[in-house]
């Protein structure tokens, strides 16, 4: 039987050979595009990463060359609500660089607010400018302590450094190492209806011309220059005089030192406040009698009046006073 | 002669041979293209899934998020986180935010908004886009204390930074 098989298939040769020949160039076929086109997209995506790993670390690479330097800085408070800030902004690093923000925080006491400001200020390697920034800090005064910071394209944070400028003039010896800010000098009057309240704390109005119509308190912002940096604290006989240059009596009103709450209210009782080092202080005086809190009465109208800070208490260890002249009032 | 030709032309066993062959090879031809579809198939899913860990992973390289400010009012106990994206991928969107104190307290579905106040409207930053979110504490936090914040990103990036209560 098999015999008899085999010259026929010596003729007509094997198809299980066609199939196999077929079989196997598929599968070569199949073998080869797949496994050449997962190769050639691994390689692709491999070279995207690798792409995408260099530039991540340029990216890190220019952020920390990035040097930017602010300094200079002198913050002023023009009108309620605004801060001005003067600075000197130098590119120190080889790349170029864009300022984008500037951010402001204020502090005063336990009140802290802030604000933003969007810039668009270029800076070439090398270039220095000196814009002025207006800041929208809701709220803000020209007391307390102020800081600053730019934020440039690459996400730095750049501090504004601020250099503090004692005149030299007020706090020389014979002078004192008080600083009254003479051009922010304000007054307050008293809410409706309250005695102790007073209206619009810690703004307050910034004049030299007050209203005798009612009775007032006065905001006076101190600084404490003292050269050894030590600690100023007033104590309850620290006053605000208004010398009244006339005949009659009375001649002059003055007005205790007091402690307000943030909410404006008076406290009762006055307790010490201290000035630390070049830390600009509002200080109010209110009160007609010395530690506990009585309203001062009002003041005659049409007069003029030359007003003399009367500072006592401590500087460091030592007693200290200091008398600051210059103010002059129109009571109308 | 007439009965050899005759036998030759009726003789059907070449004839199963050749059909056979086809059948066989058709065979062949059909399960390879089914090897063929399966594998492509496979291969394409491997692609795909091997393309989509690398493209997120190309998008998370690329993720940049500066903490411009970190502002905590003690009034009402919130804090406001600034951000800018200073990276070079667009729609950087935040996942979560978490603040250490004594333990991780984590916030999620924030609102993003853009510094002046107003909502943005795809809740993602772009490249040089700035923006904040507003974490509401359920507790107070002690004044002068640092506190560490850390943002997490949907691509799953993480950015550190701190503030003084």
């Amino acid at each position: 039987m098999i015999r008899g098989l085999l010259p026929r298939k010596t003729r007509f040769g094997s198809s299980k050979g066609i199939s196999t020949v077929v079989g196997t160039i598929f599968l070569v076929l199949a073998v080869f595009t797949i496994s050449t086109s997962i190769f050639l997209y691994t390689l692709t995506q491999n070279m995207l990463y690798n792409q995408a790993v260099k530039e991540s670390h340029q990216l890190d690479l220019d952020r920390f060359s990035e040097r930017i330097v602010a300094y200079n800085t002198n913050y002023s408070v023009p009108q309620a609500g605004k801060v001005e800030v003067k600075v000197i902004i130098s590119n120190q690093g080889p790349l170029s660089a864009q300022i984008i923000t500037a951010w402001v925080t204020w502090t005063y006491g336990n009140d802290r607010k802030y604000g933003s400001q969007t810039l668009n200020i270029n800076l070439n390697p090398g270039d220095t400018v000196t814009p002025t920034i207006e800041v929208t800090v809701p709220g803000v005064l020209p007391a307390g302590v102020f800081n600053g910071w730019l934020v440039t394209a690459r996400g730095n944070l750049v501090a504004l450094e601020e250099k503090k400028v004692i005149v030299t003039a007020s706090v020389a010896y014979g002078v004192g190492s008080i600083m009254m800010d003479l051009y922010n000098f304000r007054y307050y009057k008293y809410k409706s209806g309250t005695s102790n309240v007073l209206d619009k704390y810690p703004q307050g109005t910034v004049s030299f011309y007050i209203p005798s119509s009612d009775p007032v308190a006065f905001g006076v912002t101190l600084t404490n220059f003292d050269e050894h940096q030590r600690m100023i604290t007033l104590d309850p006989n620290s006053l605000l005089w208004v010398i009244v240059p006339v005949s009659d009596v009375p001649h002059s009103v003055w007005w205790y030192i007091v402690n307000v709450y943030p909410n404006g209210t008076i406290a009762p009782r006055y307790s010490s406040v201290s000035l630390k080092y070049g830390e600009p202080t509002l200080i109010i005086f209110a009160s007609s009698s010395c530690l506990t809190f009585t309203q001062q009465r009002k003041m005659r109208s049409g007069e003029p009046a030359a007003v003399n800070l009367l500072l006592h208490g401590t500087i460091g260890d030592e007693l200290y006073g200091q008398n600051i002249p210059f103010v002059s009032l129109y009571f109308n | 002669m007439v009965r050899r030709t005759l036998r030759k032309c009726f003789d059907r066993r070449a004839v199963s041979q050749v059909i056979s062959a086809v059948i066989l090879t058709g065979a062949a031809i059909a399960l390879s293209m089914a090897v063929l579809a399966w594998a492509t198939s496979r291969s394409f899913d491997y692609t795909k899934d091997y393309g989509e860990v690398t493209d997120s992973e190309i998008a998370r390289l690329k993720e940049r998020l500066t903490v411009e400010c970190v502002f905590y009012d003690r009034s009402s106990g919130n804090i406001s986180i600034y951000l800018l994206n200073c990276g070079g991928i667009d729609n950087v969107k935040i996942q979560s935010v978490h603040l250490k104190s004594n333990t991780w307290q984590t916030f999620s579905s924030l609102s993003l908004k853009f510094l002046n106040g107003t909502t943005i409207p795809d809740q993602d930053l772009d490249r040089g886009e700035e923006g904040y979110v507003v974490l509401f504490l359920s507790n107070t936090l002690e004044t002068g204390v640092y506190y560490c914040i850390r943002i997490v990103t949907e691509r799953g990036s993480l950015f550190d930074s701190g503030f003084v209560a």
